[in-house]
């Protein structure tokens, strides 16, 4: 009512943020995410950071690439062509997908190369390093997935010879290439295969990976590489 | 962290310290990227044929350093005819493996790199060899 | 009265433990009769084998010395190859080392893997060097009035 009360719509974020707060305590979480410290000598040269960013990047322009690409061996080269020089800016959206996968395997080894060298995976940290190695083995596979899906030369002999690699393991070989090519050779039961661990799977498994990276990360704080001893 | 050395000092608060300069780093690295696929779009070789394999064809740059191994596991013969392709494929799972298993490998509480030298040593030793069999995968 | 007691006691432990069989037992059979469907609907059948009539690829005048031709025989690569000697053979042209296919090596004269450099006789299909564990199998070749028909494998074919 007096000069100094704001005007009546500049209160209604307050609001919104007030009903929501009063039900289920905005604050707390926010603070809990929010409010911690980290040691200063904690260089982690955003390595992590970056690797996740990239993983945003590749699920917008996955996304967008599977609004146009056609899974089966017939179309799939076509489709890809058509991507690349009839929709505008396709062959943009391609691009940064195939850099931005290459850019996140970089930047996921330079972290692993980080955490080694700072001995950043020792006790307590044993965890978030075999889930961190988990998202590195997924990562791979989201490369080894998504390398058959343009069906040319180089996608179809890559993924024959890494599949046949299966084969050396004694006794189940045969059994492990043909469950992971759908049959004796790369077909097109392969390809809907691998489109589908790449675009379900994979997603879904780092995704549940990632988040309990952080959370573990979260809840330990920072490693402090000056320090000597267990915290 | 109970030590009296860590004063309020030396701790840095995430929010809005740290979370900025990782977005910063963030939108350098966006830049990065859309220069990359800007100026150096990804091609598309010729379309998948089952009867011809065309010459040099080799995977990603991320799985060159094991199918050089493989090449190179050829000098395992002398073990029998199925042992070059047997440890071409275990030698590297087996130091996968082990990779996975660090933190219970290396047991010692130093943490400082300086301090610890033989592990830096053998860090290196191994990303030598990793990019040494990459380049002579690509170059060969 | 010690007796009943402890009979007392007993028979409900004995029937815990008789719910806790029967638990576990549906639990994992539950567990089972949900894996074993999905992990056979995810290993399809094999059905090709590389066997089959005498398939026809091509005239005599189609493969010249010191050539070699790849044709899709009953689903499978099969190397054609005419060596310096004159005759025409057939191989399985899957490379055993990972499944790469083979080619013609004009200047060595021998057939050749272009993944990992493995080289194979061209009369024999034997290994002459590089990592491939096992020579390739031979095909069977007959030419009746100018035609080159290939029939069965001789051997086990790789990876079928």
């Amino acid at each position: 009512m007096k000069a100094t009360q704001s005007p009546s719509w500049a209160r209604i974020p307050n609001a919104i943020f007030g009903w929501f707060d009063e039900r289920i305590g905005l604050t707390g979480m926010i603070t809990a995410l929010l409010h911690m410290e980290i040691p200063r000598s904690a260089h982690t040269y955003y390595l992590g950071g970056i690797t996740m960013f990239f993983f945003m990047v590749q699920a917008a322009t996955g996304i967008l690439l599977s609004l146009y690409y056609q899974p089966t061996p017939e179309a799939a080269y076509d489709s890809i062509l058509f991507i690349m020089n009839e929709l505008n800016f396709g062959w943009l959206v391609r691009s940064v997908h195939a850099w931005g996968a290459n850019l996140m395997i970089v930047f996921c080894i330079l972290h692993m190369l980080r955490i080694i060298v700072q001995g950043a995976y020792k006790k307590p940290r044993e965890v978030t390093w075999m889930v961190g190695m988990g998202l590195l083995f997924i990562t791979l596979g989201f490369g080894f997935t998504g390398y058959l899906l343009p069906w040319d030369q180089r996608a179809y002999w890559a993924t024959t010879v890494g599949t046949e690699i299966a084969a050396a393991v004694p006794f189940i070989g045969r059994n492990i290439l043909e469950f992971l090519r759908g049959g004796a050779d790369v077909s097109a039961l392969t390809l809907s295969r691998f489109l589908g661990v790449h675009m379900l799977i994979m997603p879904a498994s780092l995704i549940a990976f990632l988040t309990l990276h952080i959370i573990i990360i979260h809840k330990q704080g920072l490693a402090d590489p000056k320090a000597r001893e267990d915290e | 962290m109970s030590n009296e050395k860590s004063s309020p000092k030396k701790l840095l608060p995430f929010w809005p310290h740290y979370i900025l300069s990782e977005l910063i780093a963030w939108y350098i690295m966006f830049g990065i990227l859309l220069a990359l696929a800007a100026l150096v779009p990804m091609g598309l070789e010729e379309k998948a044929n089952p009867l011809e394999t065309p010459a040099h064809v080799k995977p990603e740059w991320y799985f060159l350093a094991v199918y050089q191994f493989l090449k190179v596991a050829a000098v395992f013969n002398f073990l029998g005819p199925e042992a070059p392709r047997l440890l071409g494929v275990f030698l590297p799972m087996l130091g996968l493996v082990a990779l996975m298993f660090l933190p219970f490998l290396d047991r010692g509480k130093k943490r400082t790199a300086r301090e610890r030298p033989l592990m830096l040593l053998m860090t290196a030793l191994v990303l030598i060899i990793v990019i040494g069999l990459t380049l002579w995968g690509q170059y060969s | 009265m010690a007796q009943t007691a402890s009979d007392m006691n007993s028979a409900p432990i004995m029937r815990r433990g008789f719910i806790q069989f029967l638990l576990g037992f549906s639990v994992i059979s539950t567990v089972v009769g949900i894996v074993y469907p999905v992990v056979s609907y995810l290993l399809p059948k094999s059905t090709k084998t590389g066997a089959g009539d005498p398939v026809e690829v091509g005239k005599v005048e189609d493969f010249p010395v010191n050539t070699s031709k790849v044709v899709p025989v009953n689903d499978k690569p099969v190397i054609i190859v005419n060596t310096k000697a004159g005759n025409i053979k057939a191989f399985s042209a899957i490379c055993p080392h990972l499944g790469c296919i083979v080619t013609w090596e004009a200047r060595k004269g021998s057939i050749f893997c272009p993944c990992h450099d493995g080289f194979f006789n061209p009369v024999t299909g034997a290994v002459v060097s590089g990592p491939p564990p096992r020579g390739l199998p031979e095909y069977e070749v007959a030419v009746k009035e100018g035609k080159v028909l290939i029939g069965k494998p001789l051997g086990q074919l790789y990876g079928g």
